[in-house]
Parts: C-alpha cells; sequence; structure tokens
C-alpha cells in the first residue's frame, strides 16, 4: 500500500476521510500514551512538559480534507539545561506504522512504530545502530535522553 | 553496495538537519511561512529512497555480468549455450534491459523475493517519475530492507 499520486490517479485507493479523521483521533491517544510511558521513565533531574504544541495537516488529511489538528511536543529538559523535543511527525508512513523524530539527542533521531494502531511496538533508531530498530524501553529512553 | 555506507550515513546527517530546521521554523519562524516546514524533509527523504535504489540497481547490474560470465564457462553445455548468445556484443542488450528482467535472471519470477523487489522498484518509479506520494518515507527502513535482499541475492541464506 503506498498513497502515490500521477496523471492515470491514485495507485491505491485512498481511505475515506472519515476513515483518516478516525485515524487521526488514534494517533493522538498513541502520541499520548507514548508520552505517559516517556514521562514516566523520566530520570531524575530531567523535567519533562507538554505545553508546545504543533500543526498536524500530512498530505493524506489536506487530500481528502480533513482539517489541521494540534498536537503536543514532549520537551525535555536535561539537568544542565540542554532541550530535546520529542516531536509526533509522521501517522502515515511508508515502511512504518508511523513515525515520532527526537530534536537534540545526540544518541537517535527518530522512533518508528513497527507494530499497527491497535498494538503500537514503538521502536528506535540509535545512531550506532542504523541497521536495526532497537525496543524502546526505559533503559533505551534514557540512553537517547543522555542520562545514562 | 559500493557507497550504501556513504549514502546511509549522508542520508542521516541531512535528515537530522532538516529536521531540526523544520521544527525550528513551525516553532520560531514569522508566521505565514511560503512553505510547509516538511516539505524539504519529504523531498530529501524521496531523493535519497531514489539514490539508495541505485546502490541497489548497480549491485542487480553486477550480478547480471557475473551470472552471465558464469553461464558462458559452464561444464553444461545447454547451459552454455543459453547464456553464450549473451555474448560481448549483446552485453549492452543486457545492461539497457528493463530493470525487472535483469532481476527475472537472478531470480525466479514466482520467488517471493522477486515480488517483494518489484514492489519496491514500483514504487521507486513513480516517485522518481514525479508522482505526488502523500506518506513519509522510513528511508532507513527501507535501505535495511534493500540491504537484506541484496545479501540473499549474493548467497546469504
Amino acid at each position: 500500500m503506498a498513497y502515490l499520486y500521477d496523471d492515470s490517479g491514485f495507485h491505491d485507493e485512498l481511505p475515506s476521510r472519515e476513515q483518516v479523521a478516525a485515524r487521526v483521533e488514534r494517533w493522538k491517544q498513541r502520541v499520548a500514551d507514548l508520552f505517559d510511558r516517556m514521562e514516566s521513565w523520566m530520570p531524575e533531574g530531567f523535567v519533562a512538559d507538554r505545553d508546545t504544541t504543533i500543526p498536524m495537516s500530512e498530505p493524506l488529511m489536506r487530500e481528502v480534507g480533513v482539517p489541521t489538528q494540534r498536537l503536543p511536543i514532549l520537551t525535555v529538559t536535561t539537568p544542565g539545561g540542554h532541550v530535546i523535543r520529542i516531536v509526533p511527525r509522521s501517522l502515515y508512513t511508508l515502511y512504518a506504522n508511523s513515525m515520532v523524530s527526537v530534536v537534540g539527542s545526540k544518541r537517535a533521531g527518530r522512533i518508528v512504530d513497527a507494530g499497527s494502531d491497535d498494538a503500537p511496538d514503538w521502536r528506535v533508531y540509535l545512531r550506532d545502530s542504523l541497521t536495526t530498530r532497537t525496543p524502546l524501553t526505559r533503559e533505551v529512553f534514557a540512553d537517547i535522553l543522555g542520562a545514562s | 553496495m559500493k557507497f550504501a555506507a556513504l549514502v546511509k550515513q549522508t542520508y542521516e546527517e541531512t535528515h537530522d538537519h532538516l529536521e531540526q530546521v523544520a521544527l525550528d521554523d513551525m516553532l520560531f519562524g514569522p508566521p505565514g511561512m511560503s512553505h510547509r516546514p516538511y516539505d524539504r524533509v519529504n523531498a530529501n527523504n524521496a531523493a535519497y529512497a531514489i539514490l539508495y535504489f541505485a546502490q541497489f540497481e548497480a549491485l542487480v547490474n553486477e550480478l547480471v555480468e557475473r551470472a552471465i560470465q558464469g553461464g558462458k564457462t559452464s561444464g553444461d553445455a545447454a547451459i552454455r549455450r543459453v547464456w553464450g548468445v549473451m555474448d560481448d556484443r549483446n552485453r549492452q542488450t543486457v545492461t539497457n534491459m528493463p530493470f525487472l528482467d535483469r532481476v527475472a535472471l537472478l531470480l525466479d519470477k514466482g520467488d517471493a523475493l522477486y515480488g517483494k523487489v518489484k514492489e519496491l522498484y514500483q514504487r521507486r518509479n513513480a516517485i522518481a517519475h514525479g508522482s505526488r506520494l502523500l506518506e513519509e518515507i522510513d528511508v532507513t527502513e527501507l535501505a535495511v530492507t534493500l540491504d537484506g535482499i541484496a545479501a540473499r541475492l549474493q548467497g546469504a541464506p
């Protein structure tokens, strides 16, 4: 399945507006669940907040007429004052179920869902191990934050 | 794949940079920007997906060349005759034949791996020829998938 468009039309049939809207709602919940888990793993001295939001308006949403949504970023401030932002980036993703970016970490740039909407399986591309998707655990999360 | 490691490393660096720029634009940029912040990330993803596939295509060409040479010197006359058609004069024809025909010289068309290559190649073509993709590409996973197929073509179990 790939939502590609050329002069002959779409290669795969597009989901309906209602289907995309419903999936976006589930995505919001998946992101909230992921952030809950990350906050429960927050190392001593690290501070997290979800005060900042960004617009979500993916190409497929625009194509079928789903309005722009706002999703929170998880902003983590280290004891040294460094800021790492976990950003919900891409719901509709080719070769993954969806993707979250990590901006400001020396250890990882992306977290992908290798599972499904109903059973997410969050995994990390660690910079020194790009050939495997490392399962996201408390220890790996601490590593991403530079706390280990 | 000769330049695969360099392509992957360069992708990671450019991707991280563009993600940072896009987020900065959204959080701290002026209102009413003329572009969508992640357009450049998506263009970079498409470019590297195609570039990485090109590495894979080069490997297929190399393996086809080896198959031709191996076939031409086979001890089995029937095999030697078939591959002998692909002689030096016709070598140009081989490199110019459609990519999936070259893959079919290495894999049975009924093989699931052939089907996977075909699917990835069709997507690659659509993107390379200007189709609009409504999804983000996980380029790293695509590279891992192509690495796995390359290993199989080279005889890994």
